[in-house]
């Protein structure tokens, strides 16, 4: 699971993890206690939204690279730096 | 001129400034000394914007002198939980991941607060990625609550609501996902606002639970968030989920009284979990709704002992979503290692705290293969039967009222080692969250320990006007209207 969440655990994170999440499954099962087993009740849709009249909604302005870049880890050239991914053949 | 801010509202504020009564400058000067002087003490500020905020307050004040109106909350200092983009400004959701990350556009909600004429005066502290309801799960530092200094300050708003409480801006900004605004505002004493679902954009705010998340108010006062909500409130085009409904002056009205309002108290509503004054409190606020002229009704709605279970599943699914984009690949802190799995791995691993990844795992495996049906389909059926079940009630009533929280602010380090303990923390603000619907918390009193109580009203979508009416008659009753807030030693602070 941790793989999948593209974390990686100590030992002792995965010892007290498991625990928890144990607890917290064990209590989120009190939904089983609380279906009737009919047809499920369902909200009214919310009402209809109105575009806003006689206007076209422009696209907001894209990100200026520069600034995008302002937060990288690592950039070259005006270019993203990105690890190497390696694909297993 | 020195303005005193513990008595002082936004509203005053801004009218002051308006009308060329009040220095903008000398009360963004006033908040910048006492923040210095005592924030120490209680840890509210990621970072004080000091310069920024009296250069900005000065420009107010000569637009004024020009004969210029800057906006309604001219000159009103405000604080950001810094989960809220501010352009040009550091952005950390209180994570070491985002730790030094800039903010390349700002908020809608932050726009409309510069475009009213107000003054950011720094970012607030807040629970790693708003996961939490404590503020004890940031990374970047500590903040107690101004009333007790041993006292949590709720959260995740935490920052957000120790700011205010402490008489350092009468207006912060936070966000509310399960309760994130209303319970620091019920544990601070405050005022807090979750508006309906879509009233308030979230473009630029950093998304933990996109279907649940709303960026909301915390003020002393009702009127003030009535005042912020009506700023802040309204389409905007780069949020999809925004309703198109035309926000209304909730300021119009919202001294009208409750008389002969229906309040509907949920028959199912776990109040039995107040102990001691919460429980007398509760009991008294019910009565102070009759007194006022309301009607108060019970009314049921079973799926709401069903609510905190469905939302730890939905909004963790959905937060181990959103946080997927935190990598370390093009933003964020990039841990080095041999390939881009393994900097992925490494970059999150380092980058984020305990809470946030008990949080990931769990919205992971609700959404996996073999466990998708039994966990996350089986709670939208919940939030959706709830949502039903509440809106049926609202049909007989108009307004819903329950505890905003389970009793007073509790120790530091009370549930930091009992996830389970802390999620319930917010039993009665997530109900109204996963349902979509408006709440206001309003202080109520005191519990055993002199700690601020809350009261929490619900009302229809859209129904903010009835909600802050409501609120402020309660508030009008309580003479709650001014935040006995943490004040500097006899010469501290002093801007004159």
């Amino acid at each position: 699971m941790a793989r999948l969440c593209r974390l990686r655990l100590t030992a002792a994170e995965e010892e007290c993890l498991a625990g928890e999440l144990a607890d917290i499954l064990a209590y989120i099962d009190r939904l089983t206690l609380l279906e009737t087993g009919g047809e499920a009740e369902t909200p009214r849709p919310p009402a209809p939204r109105e575009a806003p009249s006689g206007r076209a909604v422009a696209p907001p302005p894209a990100l200026p690279r520069r600034r995008f870049l302002d937060n990288a880890p690592q950039h070259e050239e005006g270019f993203l730096v990105v690890p190497e991914v390696r694909v297993e053949r | 001129m020195s303005a005193d801010l513990t008595s002082l509202s936004a509203e005053a504020i801004a009218t002051g400034v308006r009308r060329g009564a009040l220095s903008a400058r000398a009360v963004a000067e006033d908040c910048v000394a006492r923040v210095r002087a005592t924030d120490g003490t209680h840890g509210a500020f990621l970072e004080l914007l000091a310069e920024e905020a009296l250069e900005r307050a000065g420009r107010i004040d000569e637009r004024v002198a020009l004969g210029e109106d800057p906006g309604p909350l001219a000159g009103v200092p405000v604080a950001l939980k810094d989960n809220l983009c501010h352009a040009g400004h550091e952005l950390t959701c209180g994570s070491r991941f985002l730790e030094g990350h800039v903010a390349p556009y700002s908020a809608t909600a932050v726009e409309r607060l510069l475009a009213a004429g107000a003054v950011i005066l720094g970012r607030t502290n807040l629970d790693e990625f708003a996961m939490g309801s404590s503020t004890e799960r940031s990374a970047l530092g500590i903040t107690r609550n101004p009333w007790d200094r041993e006292r949590v300050p709720g959260g995740s708003s935490g920052g957000a609501a120790a700011a205010v409480a402490a008489g350092d801006v009468p207006l912060a900004l936070g966000s509310d996902t399960g309760g994130s605004v209303r319970q620091p505002a019920a544990f601070c004493g405050l005022v807090g606002v979750k508006a309906t679902r879509g009233r308030v954009s979230r473009h630029g705010l950093v998304a933990f639970a996109s279907s649940l998340d709303q960026v909301g108010p915390l003020t002393r006062r009702v009127r003030d968030a009535a005042l912020a909500l009506r700023t802040i409130a309204g389409h905007d085009p780069r949020d999809a989920t925004c309703v198109t409904a035309p926000v209304p002056d909730y300021l119009d009205g919202i001294e009208a009284g409750i008389e002969g309002l229906r309040v509907g108290v949920v028959r199912e509503s776990e109040t039995d979990v107040l102990r001691g004054g919460a429980s007398w409190d509760w009991q008294e606020s019910l009565e102070r709704l009759g007194t006022l002229g309301a009607r108060v009704v019970e009314v049921s709605v079973p799926w709401i002992t069903g609510a905190v279970a469905a939302y730890h599943v939905l909004a963790n699914a959905e937060a181990s979503s959103n946080l997927a984009r935190f990598d370390g690949v093009r933003y964020g802190r990039r841990r080095v290692a041999a390939d881009y799995d393994s900097v992925v791995e490494a970059s999150r691993s380092a980058g984020f705290g305990a809470e946030v990844k008990r949080r990931i795992l769990l919205g992971t495996f609700v959404l996996s293969a073999g466990y998708r049906e039994a966990y996350y389909e089986r709670a939208r059926r919940a939030a959706a039967a709830l949502e039903a079940q509440m809106e049926r009630a609202l049909e007989t009533v108009d307004l819903l009222a329950f505890p905003t929280a389970p009793g007073g602010a509790f120790r530091r380090g009370a549930r930091t080692d009992d996830p389970l303990a802390m999620y319930l923390s917010d039993i009665f603000t997530i109900p109204p969250s996963l349902a979509g619907l408006p709440a206001v918390a309003v202080p109520s009193g005191r519990d055993d320990d002199g700690l601020p109580l809350s009261l929490q009203l619900v009302g229809p979508r859209l129904g903010e006007p009835t909600l802050l009416r409501a609120a402020r008659a309660f508030e009008h009753a309580t003479g709650w209207e001014v935040t006995p807030a943490t004040k500097p030693a006899a010469g501290e602070g002093s801007a004159a």
